[in-house]
């Protein structure tokens, strides 16, 4: 009786396997058509990710054979490390981070495009706190999200002005970039972005100083870039050329039909985490567009870009070792 | 000697798997090999030793003192009063279904950045073992202990003292144990509230920096603190219920 | 000489959630240095009386006279010796022992003296700080009479004490507390299921028989002492040895 009983269940088992396997197939053949390809957002959408979904709703990455799903990440850092583990086909991030990545730790990744071509990142503090520059830190608190990056940026910035960083405390004050400020926990923070809180103080009431790094000492950078794994690299370049075009064509579309994208953009917010604010996001992708655009291409780069960041990070000892640049990105948006 | 060799078979093997598994994955990155992370452990030996271990201890400690002295309190007036039993019970165990990311503003509000952020933090997740295990401790009483204490004349006050108290010592040494585990984790996400050194708040930096390596090495010492403690709390424990008969 | 050391004077009680009541205008009398006692079927009430004559339980009708006296509150009245030995775990033997005298505000070293001696009495010295849990049953039982002598009355209360032993140390036990008794001149209430044990042990019997108890047949043990075990083996004491368990069978509801 036993013996009948396990047969017959290794029997529907391997039915069952079969017929996975025979799903899967079918599957597989239906969308031969279409690639598979992920991307990975640096945070949850916003503005600056319209022209994204600007070409998947347009069917622009259809037209290149592409099926793309955008992800979200759950950590800050996972657009990065799944890109370098292969694990999703591109992840958006920031040039200096990428640049520390591989030179510290060997992350085997590369910058395909820059999307956003110079810094969103500013010094903010409230305007009737009296700072008006770098220097005027002195004796205050400024808060920061707790990254070596944005302790390197503020003091550079204000040896530059000819301060002594020394004199500037600073505070971790994790995602609170605004409500610190507001609620006068901190006298100015930084890491803030010029299209995102500083636009949210404005709406709630405030009047802001917003002082830009690349004003005092700090060498301009990408605020966003496209990566992908040096292995995803090797195998599928065409596949990421295939996407860069379709994307270009997206950006397009935004920078002529703006209103139409932004709404785009607005269909695919994720509510729960990261609700928009129609008027807030319009203020940014105003923002965001000049900072996009390329003569050379959309997302082109130049080596000079990363060289300069290169130079600047390992001076102030945030990278041990100078990396080989060439080997940091693959120039596919400079346009023939 | 004998009886810890189970133990340390076992996490040998362990280690050697995943030193083995790590490498074959190759993201050093995200996964670090336990041989790289004992590297990074020698290299930042001065700063994790000397600057953010005592700067998570002082709030472990503090932390887990407050816990004890409220915790016990709580356990002590609900059960002299059922009506404060029931108003707080429940309110007692909502407290731990607040995810520390919501809570956490709230307690920057009233704390700034200050060391007591990080210790309302700790204090929030490790007084709740401590409040139920004393409190069943107290409820523990034997009925008739109490019944024949009474006929030889004791107070209220006696029947507190030499028979709840007593009684509910076991649980409360139970509760503890599991508390002095949690104060630790406690103390690390506490200091994801503008810390400024800290084993949690140095882990999560080298998150940011890719270093998986460093990321994992603040954890080792942490463990080891966790162990530490627990092994302190079995020994007063031991010392205090030696009239105990294990299996 | 023989004056009442304890009186119940028309007690009544009922449990505060119970209809029906359990002693109705009852009447007894100990008189000093008695060996009383007191057997019934299960649920009889026979605990219930030890309830009130501890103070656990206040009687809604009547008096309750201890010494003369006629007391409400009676807590730490009486020594009562409970059925389990509930002795506190925690406690070594010397401190269990010696917890009555503490709850009388007694120095800590007066009481450890006092203990001491009586330790040594009653057969358990070297034991002093040994935990309840390293001692056997009847050592554990004599640790508990002990501590009940402690409470320093001269009425006590023993619940059943022997009940959990076996019975080769029961009847071992039996001895030895008949020896304490006569050396120390308790008034002693000795609740039991055993009829041998009863008539082994005291001067009269109380039967609880109807509820609820208004009244209790009182059995005289024609025995004189010292007694021996033989001694049941008598043709009247094997009659009233039938007589009693006649008794305690009737009275048997289901």
């Amino acid at each position: 009786m036993k013996k009948w009983f396990v047969i017959g269940l290794s029997l529907l088992l391997v039915l069952m396997l079969a017929a996975c396997g025979q799903n899967k197939e079918n599957k597989a053949g239906d969308s031969k058509k279409l690639k598979d390809v992920t991307i990975m957002l640096d945070w949850y959408p916003n503005a600056v990710h319209s022209f994204i979904y600007a070409a998947q709703e347009k069917g622009y990455f259809k037209k290149e054979g592409l099926n793309v799903k955008v992800q979200f990440p759950a950590n800050p850092t996972d657009s990065l490390n799944l890109a370098a583990a292969g694990k999703v086909t591109l992840g958006l991030y920031y040039q200096p981070d990428v640049a520390m990545a591989r030179a510290n730790e060997d992350v085997p990744v590369k910058s395909v495009g820059a999307i956003v071509r110079s810094p969103l990142n500013r010094v903010v503090a409230l305007k009737d706190s009296g700072i008006k520059r770098p220097k005027d830190l002195e004796g205050k608190v400024v808060g920061y999200s707790g990254t070596p990056l944005s302790e390197s940026v503020l003091k550079k910035m204000v040896k530059s002005d000819g301060g002594d960083p020394n004199k500037v405390k600073l505070v971790d004050v994790g995602f609170e970039l605004n409500s610190s400020l507001i609620s006068k926990k901190v006298d100015a923070v930084i890491g803030a972005y010029i299209n995102h809180e500083v636009p949210l103080l404005h709406k709630k009431g405030y009047k802001t100083v917003d002082i830009d790094p690349s004003d005092y000492g700090v060498p301009s950078y990408y605020e966003l870039v496209a990566v992908t794994g040096d292995q995803t690299w090797a195998k599928d370049s065409d596949t990421i050329k295939a996407f860069w075009r379709a994307a270009t064509k997206g950006y397009e579309y935004t920078e002529k039909h703006p209103k139409e994208s932004l709404q785009i953009l607005l269909d695919n917010q994720d509510k729960s985490n990261f609700p928009l604010e129609k008027d807030v996001e319009t203020k940014s992708l105003n923002i965001l567009l000049p900072k996009m655009k390329s003569e050379q291409g959309f997302g082109s780069q130049t080596k000079e870009s990363w060289q300069s960041n290169v130079d600047w990070l390992k001076e102030s000892g945030l990278i041990k070792k100078k990396p080989n640049v060439d080997e940091m990105f693959e120039n596919i948006g400079e346009s023939k | 000697m004998k009886k810890y060799g189970a133990s340390v078979i076992l996490v040998v093997i362990l280690l050697a798997a995943w030193e083995i598994g790590a490498r074959i994955v190759n993201y050093p990155f995200i996964l670090p090999t336990p041989s790289g992370i004992l590297t990074k452990l020698w290299e930042l030996r001065m700063d994790l030793l000397f600057k953010h271990l005592p700067a998570t201890l002082s709030i472990v400690v503090i932390g887990l003192v407050i816990s004890v002295v409220l915790g016990v309190l709580l356990a002590v007036w609900m059960n002299w009063s059922p009506l404060i039993e029931r108003a707080f019970y429940p309110l007692i165990i909502a407290s731990q279904m607040i995810p520390t990311i919501a809570i956490a503003p709230v307690f920057v509000l009233w704390f700034g950045y200050s060391i007591w952020s990080k210790v309302i933090v700790t204090v929030l997740i490790t007084f709740f073992p401590i409040t139920v295990s004393t409190f069943d401790g107290l409820r523990s009483t034997n009925k008739e202990l109490k019944e024949l204490m009474l006929t030889m004349g004791a107070t209220k006050k006696d029947i507190f003292f030499k028979l709840n108290i007593p009684s509910a010592l076991p649980h409360f040494y139970s509760g503890l144990k599991v508390a002095v585990t949690f104060s630790i984790i406690g103390a690390a996400i506490g200091e994801w509230l503008g810390a400024q050194a800290g084993l949690g708040y140095f882990s999560r930096r080298m998150m940011t920096q890719f270093d998986a390596a460093g990321v994992f090495a603040p954890i080792v010492i942490l463990s080891a603190l966790g162990i530490l403690f627990f092994i302190i709390v079995v020994g007063f424990e031991k010392r205090s219920l030696k009239w105990r008969k294990t299996e | 000489m023989n004056k009442s050391v304890l009186s119940f004077q028309n007690v009544s009680f009922t449990y505060k959630n119970g209809d029906q009541a359990i002693l109705k205008s009852l009447n007894l009398d100990v008189k000093d240095g008695e060996f009383v006692s007191i057997v019934g079927a299960s649920g009889s009430g026979k605990s219930t009386l030890f309830r009130l004559i501890t103070g656990l339980e206040q009687q809604s009708e009547g008096d309750i006279v201890i010494n003369g006296q006629s007391y409400e509150k009676r807590l730490g009245k009486v020594g009562y010796m409970p059925q389990q030995d509930l002795l506190l775990p925690w406690r070594t033997i010397l401190d269990n022992a010696a917890l009555p005298l503490e709850l009388h505000n007694v120095s800590k070293a007066s009481a450890h003296r006092q203990v001491s001696q009586l330790l040594e009495e009653f057969g358990l010295k070297g034991y002093e700080n040994r935990f309840p849990s390293d001692l056997s049953g009847g050592m554990k039982q004599r640790v508990s009479f002990l501590r009940t002598v402690l409470s320093g009355s001269n009425v006590l209360l023993l619940d059943e004490p022997f009940s959990a032993l076996d019975a080769i140390t029961r009847l071992s036990m039996q001895e030895w507390l008949l020896e304490q008794w006569q050396k120390r001149k308790h008034s002693i209430l000795f609740i039991t299921h055993d009829v041998n044990e009863a008539l082994f042990l005291s001067d009269r019997i109380f039967i609880f028989s109807d509820k609820p108890v208004s009244h209790l047949e009182e059995i005289q043990v024609p025995l004189s002492r010292p007694r021996t075990q033989k001694d049941l083996n008598q043709q009247r004491v094997l009659d009233l040895k039938d007589y009693l368990i006649e008794q305690l069978r009737s009275k048997v509801n289901t």
